[in-house]
């Protein structure tokens, strides 16, 4: 088994050599790749493990792909409006809330599926949705708030 | 990016303060200061919100049953929403918390409004 250092600099693995032997064949890791023998405390590049060197291929291989795998997580640079979501529900309004939670977990579900286009989309939509639900409790607050007048002037307190 | 960070915590925070003077001086269950909720209001039906601010105000005075009585998922998300601004990434959770959440919101929304014993527990 063996751990190695992605493009990213993250460390990847452990993997088993036949792992390594399919990125180094894919080109998303290079013989020049860090990597460490499980056991071992150094890290060297691929190309110098005997196992490694004969698989390396000859052909200039490509910038490497950092290895999609153990925890790597995209991580996006917009919110998914979940808790405005929820608070703008919990805040009154339900179906305009209630739709922002739909969108919000829309969102949630693309990213993680690695649809980021798709989450951004989703995303838009769930803080339109916050927006609409809030405007329209503001709005429809508003009779609300006269009927708290009429009732002020009546109590006279 | 920092520095945009912490006005905006800033600001949330003072509007939070000034929200919670407000739920806790004045008791939204006799005073009518507070604006109703617009769909109970031309419904007649409880939203899945319906009876937050009097669960704060309660739960402001330490009365943490009686905020329950109010509403129970208000104050059951409490935490998890203070959770999620602390994150500030809301994508740490999964989709099927999500999801999940979505369905126990509506679910609630639709248990308070039956007008049968055990469910009128969840009414405000």
């Amino acid at each position: 088994m063996f751990k190695i250092i992605g493009a990213d600099g993250k460390q990847y693995g452990p993997v088993d050599a036949e792992q390594i032997r399919r990125w180094l064949a894919e080109g998303r890791a290079r013989p020049e790749t860090l990597a460490q023998a499980e056991g071992s405390t150094d890290w060297k590049p691929l190309g110098q493990f005997t196992e490694f060197a004969t698989t390396a291929p000859a052909r200039v291989v490509p910038p490497p792909v950092p290895p999609s795998m153990v925890g790597y997580q995209p991580r996006p640079d917009f919110p998914s409006y979940l808790v405005p979501a929820i608070l703008s529900t919990i805040f009154c309004c339900i179906p305009f809330g209630i739709v922002a939670i739909v969108y919000a977990a829309q969102a949630s579900s693309k990213l993680h599926a690695g649809d980021i286009a798709g989450a951004r989309d989703s995303a838009a939509k769930a803080k339109a949705w916050c927006w609409a639900a809030f405007l329209t409790g503001l709005l429809f607050s508003w009779p609300g708030f006269l009927a708290i007048h009429r009732t002020m002037r009546m109590h006279r307190w | 990016m920092v520095n945009d960070r912490a006005k905006f915590i800033g600001i949330a925070a003072l509007f939070a303060a000034v929200g919670m003077a407000i739920v806790f001086a004045v008791d939204p269950a006799r005073a009518g200061l507070f604006p109703p909720c617009p769909l109970h209001r031309y419904t007649g039906l409880w939203c899945p919100g319906c009876g937050t601010t009097r669960a704060l105000h309660q739960l402001l005075h330490g009365n943490v049953a009686a905020a329950f009585r109010f509403n129970p998922l208000a104050i059951t998300l409490l935490p998890v929403i203070g959770y999620l601004c602390v994150r500030r990434e809301d994508n740490v959770l999964k989709p099927v918390w999500i999801w999940t959440l979505l369905g126990v919101v509506v679910t609630f929304g639709v248990l308070r409004n039956i007008p049968v014993y055990p469910f009128t527990l969840l009414a405000p």
